[in-house]
């Protein structure tokens, strides 16, 4: 009983530390990896309450469909701050 | 290109102070509520399985469902079900609409700037998404790998 | 219940506020996007607890909707996401402003 308590505790804290890494980080790259941490966390609690079936879909949803597009468009679109200065006359 | 993750702070202490306030708030609710369920309603019966339960559920095959404990309660969820898989549907059709590129080098017509757009000064130059960058020192295949951009859009 | 559901309800309206926070501050697009996932975690949450609370599976199922939901949402913001920086080379929300007024 309290083991679990101890439990909730733990990844309650890793969740709200990454959910503030995901909207503190300025890189939005680091963001989705702070992300990625908070979806798998969150999964966690889902076990805790019997519903395996919705953690197992919120890994698979989430973390293998939504952060994986999210990864695609940030690696889409991240270059605008680091490259525009190299190519302004063209 | 690797940097170490900087926190970005500054600028944004009126949301802090209205999320931390929302929060105080909702915090005062739920504290000040009692839950007052009897307590062996929490979880859930021993002998059966959640995840066909959670498909009986939502095929409303309520003949198989378990009337132990408080699953029977359960609602069938078959309208919902069809509803997701048209939403789930049309959020494709929306993003091939959206992915789209128009033959003319043009894009399409949804969130188009009217004029004078940063990303559109160059006619013959699109701004693509993927190595848009590359290719713009050559004027003279400018042209041709618009071109090629247009079929990679289209793959997309 | 070993863990109250006090506790899983302030969670989730922590990371709901922590959402809200990030939609209030940011500027980037892809940082809305973001910030409505962790919303949406957040009532996820909320529903599988106060499921387990009584017992039925009424939560459950609703959470799994709502999670193909997200997963439709998200695929037409990056499509948006991606025009928007094909036609403003930015992916900055304050930057286009043809539909505003």
């Amino acid at each position: 009983m309290t083991y679990e308590l101890i439990a909730f505790a733990l990844f309650a804290f890793v969740t709200l530390t990454s959910a503030l890494g995901v909207v503190l980080l300025a890189d939005p790259w680091h963001s989705a990896l702070m992300l990625g941490v908070t979806l798998v966390s969150v999964a966690v609690y889902y076990v805790m309450l019997a519903a395996e079936f919705v953690a197992m879909m919120q890994i698979l949803v989430y973390v293998g469909g939504v952060l994986i597009l999210i990864t695609f468009a940030v690696m889409l679109t991240q270059r605008d701050e680091t490259e525009t200065s190299e190519v302004v006359q063209t | 290109m690797t940097t170490g993750p900087r926190l970005r702070l500054g600028e944004s202490l009126l949301p802090g102070v209205l999320a931390v306030a929302l929060f105080g708030v909702m915090a005062l609710v739920v504290l000040n509520t009692s839950f007052t369920t009897q307590m062996a309603d929490a979880g859930y019966p021993e002998g059966i399985s959640i995840t066909s339960e959670i498909g009986y559920a939502m095929l409303d095959l309520t003949a198989l469902q378990s009337t132990e404990g408080n699953v029977g309660n359960t609602e069938p969820f078959l309208a919902a079900f069809i509803l997701i898989a048209v939403v789930l549907d049309a959020a494709l059709d929306a993003s091939l609409v959206l992915a789209k590129r128009e033959s003319e080098g043009q894009p399409v017509a949804a969130l188009t700037s009217v004029s004078g757009s940063p990303g559109s000064t160059d006619s013959s130059q699109v701004a693509t998404t993927d190595g848009g960058f590359g290719d713009e020192a050559e004027t003279d295949v400018a042209r041709e790998d618009a071109s090629d951009t247009e079929t990679g859009g289209e793959d997309r | 219940m070993s863990v109250a559901i006090e506790y899983y309800v302030l969670l989730s309206m922590a990371l709901f506020c922590i959402g809200l926070f990030g939609i209030l501050t940011r500027r980037n697009a892809l940082m809305f996007l973001m910030s409505v996932e962790i919303m949406l975690n957040a009532a996820n949450i909320n529903l599988i607890a106060f499921a387990f609370y009584h017992g039925n599976l009424t939560g459950q199922v609703f959470a799994l909707f709502t999670m193909a939901l997200a997963a439709a949402e998200v695929a037409v913001g990056l499509g948006i996401i991606l025009v928007l920086y094909r036609n403003f080379r930015d992916v900055d929300v304050t930057v286009p402003t043809t539909m505003r007024w």
